[in-house]
Parts: structure tokens; C-alpha cells; sequence
């Protein structure tokens, strides 16, 4: 084969309509879906990681690493480690997605998948600031939200077993404080060597984080309390146990 | 006054499909001596730069037309020997996930070199570049025989610059390794 018939061989093909030219349109689609791809991977990534800040909130464990040591092992055992895993997964999603950008694929991986981390995560904290999961929380408290979201924000398995408590006291003795979460109410005892992290003038109607042992289903010596701002008027159906 | 390759391109978009012929007229030389060294004269070669002609005019609407064409065209070349070294068990190096791609490295300035070490450096890749891990091949092929900048190789490798200053300085480590050290 030498240089002519190469170009003839191609040309022929384009002359006889076996090579033919994909339409300017096939090639818009492409890139539209890749963009609408990647703008549904990065929303889905800013959802998950408020969810994820909200639940910790619900839970009291976003609370929990004043308390020390034993309050950052809770935090981490309550971290909903499958959801921060498949958040990984949709990252590097979205990293494939992106990488064939100019300004992406011109970066280091570590700097572009970092801006990602960055984005998502200003993006999830910017979320949890308006009242998008108060409402999601209403609408699934009453049977209104679709799978796979339905019953998300009334019974996060993970926080099942968390030695975390939220919510109000409703009681003050020299010794205990008596504390209901709308679902349950429980006391807790305090003794010398309770953490008191923010200081121990507390109120009937206080919102309390309690970080402890049960030592029955209705009883926890403390560990530690602290009190919390309340988040809203239904601040009180927080996920504690 | 002859028209660039982009105005070329920009033309057959718009329907002049005979004027691709110029561009194979263009680019096949090169094409061919890349393809052949960097898949170390294998004989399915002029089959490959064909496919790659094929695909560039397939793809062609893809272009933008205030880009660079060589780097868009040497891009499809890239993916067409890269899917014909992927058929070849022993050329493993270049597709494994590659930590230069992943830290930052500090900025790598183009560098030139004194005549007499581009010269020494020019023989040497005659006859050594085929020993050569081809993640390391391919920058040298492109720097000094198809005389790219470093910003075009980073398109064409859709690496980051800094990366294709980091390559190009093992691979000229590797060369002189391989050559001894009368070169280089």
C-alpha cells in the first residue's frame, strides 16, 4: 500500500457511503447527557452528604466529639459508613464524567477529585441550612415519600445501637435528669464524673445530648451531657435511642 | 496562501467531504511514523492509521474549529494504538493506574537541549525507543520526533502538563540507561 492508495481507499469509502460523518447533533446529545449525568451524580452527591449532616444532627452524634474521646468513637460508630462508601463510589462516578474536560483532565487526579470533596461538601452544608429535610422529614413521617427515601428520615437503622440520646429534659432532681425524645423518656443519672462540656445549668424544655451506659432500657448513667440549640419547632423527634 | 488544517476541517463540517483527502495527504506521513514507533513497527500499522483516518472523519463535527487540529487528530491516533497495544500481553505498563496522574508535581518547563544532546538524543531513540515502557515512548515520540510542545502532548494524553514533563524526564533517564551513557 503506498501513500496514494491509502487516501484513495478512504476517500472511496467516503464516495460510496460505507465511511459516513455522524451528524453535528449526535455529538450535542453526547455532551448534553454527559453534563446532565454529571449535574445528577453531583446533586445526588450534595443531597447525600446533607442527609448525612442532617442525620447526624438528628441523632445527636454530630454533638458527640465534645465529649471527648469516647464521644468521637461514638461519632464515628454513628457515621453511616454505607452511605459515605457509596458516596465514594458516585465521587469517583463524577470524576469519570468530568475527566474528560480540559480544565479537569489538566489537573492533578488528587487537586480535581479534592475540588469535587470541596464542592460537594460546601454544596451538602448549604443544604442543610434551608428547611429541605424538616419538610422531607414531614413528608415521610406521613407516608408520603417514595422509595428509596420512604421511611429514611423515620428509622435510621444505624443509630440503633449508638449509646447517644437525644432530647428534652422534662425533669430536674439533685441527682438524674428526666429526658424525652417524643417516643420514649428516660433518665439519666449525673455524678461527679459526668462530662459537663458547656456547664450544668440546665432547664426543663432544654434540648440535652446525653452520651452514656444504659443500664436499662428507660436508665442511663451519663457519661456526659451537653446542651443543644434546637433546630425547630419538631427539633424534639431526634433519633436517639 | 494554504488553508490551515482547522479551516480544512471547518470546511468539510460544512459538507466539502473531498477536502478530507488533503488532510490524509497531511497526515498520514506523520501518522504513520508514530504508529510505527511507538508500536515498534508492528505490521497491522497501515491498517490502524487507517481505522484512525476513518474515525476522524466520522467524527469530525466533534471538532471545534478554534482548537488545534493535530492534537484532536494525534488524540484518536493515541486511542487507536493504545485499544492495539491492549490486544498485546507484554505491553501491560501503560495501562495501569498511574500515580504521576494522581499528585501534583511542581511546574515542568520546557526545556532545550544543546544541539549536541538533542542530536546524541535523536540517534539513541532510532535505536532504543523500542525498549522503552510505552507510557514513556509515547512523550518522546511526541516531543522530539513530532516536534509537540508540552501543553499539546498534554491534550493528546489528556494528562496534566506538569505529568508529561515528569514522563518525559524518566523516559530520557530510561534512554540513557538502556544506551549507556554516551548519550544524553
Amino acid at each position: 500500500m503506498n501513500q496514494e492508495s491509502l487516501k484513495d481507499i478512504i476517500m472511496k469509502g467516503i464516495h460510496d457511503g460505507k465511511v459516513q460523518m455522524r451528524p453535528r447533533w449526535h455529538f450535542m446529545l453526547l455532551s448534553a447527557l454527559m453534563l446532565v449525568g454529571a449535574l445528577v451524580v453531583c446533586l445526588t452527591l450534595i443531597y447525600a452528604v446533607s442527609l448525612v449532616v442532617y442525620l447526624l444532627h438528628s441523632s445527636g452524634a454530630w454533638f458527640a466529639p465534645s465529649f471527648g474521646l469516647r464521644g468521637w468513637f461514638a461519632f464515628l460508630y454513628s457515621l453511616p459508613w454505607l452511605l459515605l462508601l457509596l458516596l465514594l463510589v458516585f465521587v469517583v462516578i463524577l470524576e469519570i464524567l468530568v475527566r474528560r474536560y480540559t480544565f479537569v483532565y489538566k489537573k492533578p487526579l488528587l487537586t480535581s477529585v479534592l475540588g469535587i470533596v470541596a464542592v460537594i461538601v460546601a454544596g451538602g452544608f448549604l443544604v442543610t441550612l434551608t428547611p429541605l429535610h424538616k419538610s422531607m422529614a414531614h413528608f415521610d413521617h406521613d407516608g408520603m415519600l417514595p422509595p428509596p427515601l420512604n421511611g429514611l428520615y423515620r428509622q435510621p437503622p444505624h443509630f440503633q445501637t449508638s449509646d447517644l440520646y437525644r432530647g428534652m429534659i422534662v425533669a430536674i432532681a439533685p441527682d438524674h435528669i428526666v429526658v424525652s425524645n417524643g417516643e420514649s423518656t428516660t433518665t439519666v443519672f449525673i455524678d461527679t464524673h459526668t462530662r459537663l462540656p458547656y456547664g450544668n445549668e440546665f432547664t426543663a424544655g432544654n434540648l440535652v445530648i446525653v452520651i452514656g451506659d444504659f443500664v436499662s432500657t428507660d436508665t442511663i448513667r451519663a457519661f456526659g451531657i451537653r446542651s443543644v440549640e434546637p433546630e425547630g419547632e419538631d427539633d424534639l423527634s431526634g433519633h436517639g435511642r | 496562501m494554504e488553508p490551515t488544517d482547522e479551516q480544512i476541517a471547518q470546511r468539510i463540517q460544512k459538507g466539502e467531504s473531498e477536502l478530507f483527502g488533503e488532510l490524509v495527504e497531511r497526515y498520514q506521513n506523520k501518522l504513520m511514523r508514530y504508529a510505527r514507533k511507538f508500536l515498534s513497527d508492528s505490521d497491522d500499522s497501515k491498517d490502524i492509521v487507517q481505522d484512525i483516518f476513518i474515525k476522524t472523519y466520522q467524527n469530525i463535527q466533534s471538532f471545534d474549529p478554534a482548537r488545534k487540529f493535530s492534537p484532536w487528530i494525534y488524540r484518536i491516533a493515541h486511542n487507536e494504538f493504545v485499544n492495539a497495544l491492549k490486544k498485546r500481553a507484554s505491553q501491560r505498563t501503560i495501562f495501569t493506574f498511574d500515580i504521576d496522574t494522581i499528585l501534583p508535581h511542581l511546574s515542568a518547563n520546557e526545556t532545550a537541549d544543546s544541539a549536541a544532546m538533542e542530536r546524541d538524543l535523536r540517534a539513541s531513540l532510532e535505536t532504543h525507543l523500542d525498549k522503552l515502557d510505552a507510557k514513556y515512548r509515547e512523550p518522546l515520540i511526541l516531543y522530539y520526533l513530532e516536534s509537540m510542545d508540552y501543553k499539546e502532548i498534554s491534550d493528546i494524553l489528556q494528562i496534566p502538563v506538569s505529568t508529561v514533563g515528569v514522563r518525559l524526564g524518566r523516559a530520557r533517564a530510561q534512554l540513557k540507561k538502556i544506551a549507556g551513557d554516551t548519550i544524553i
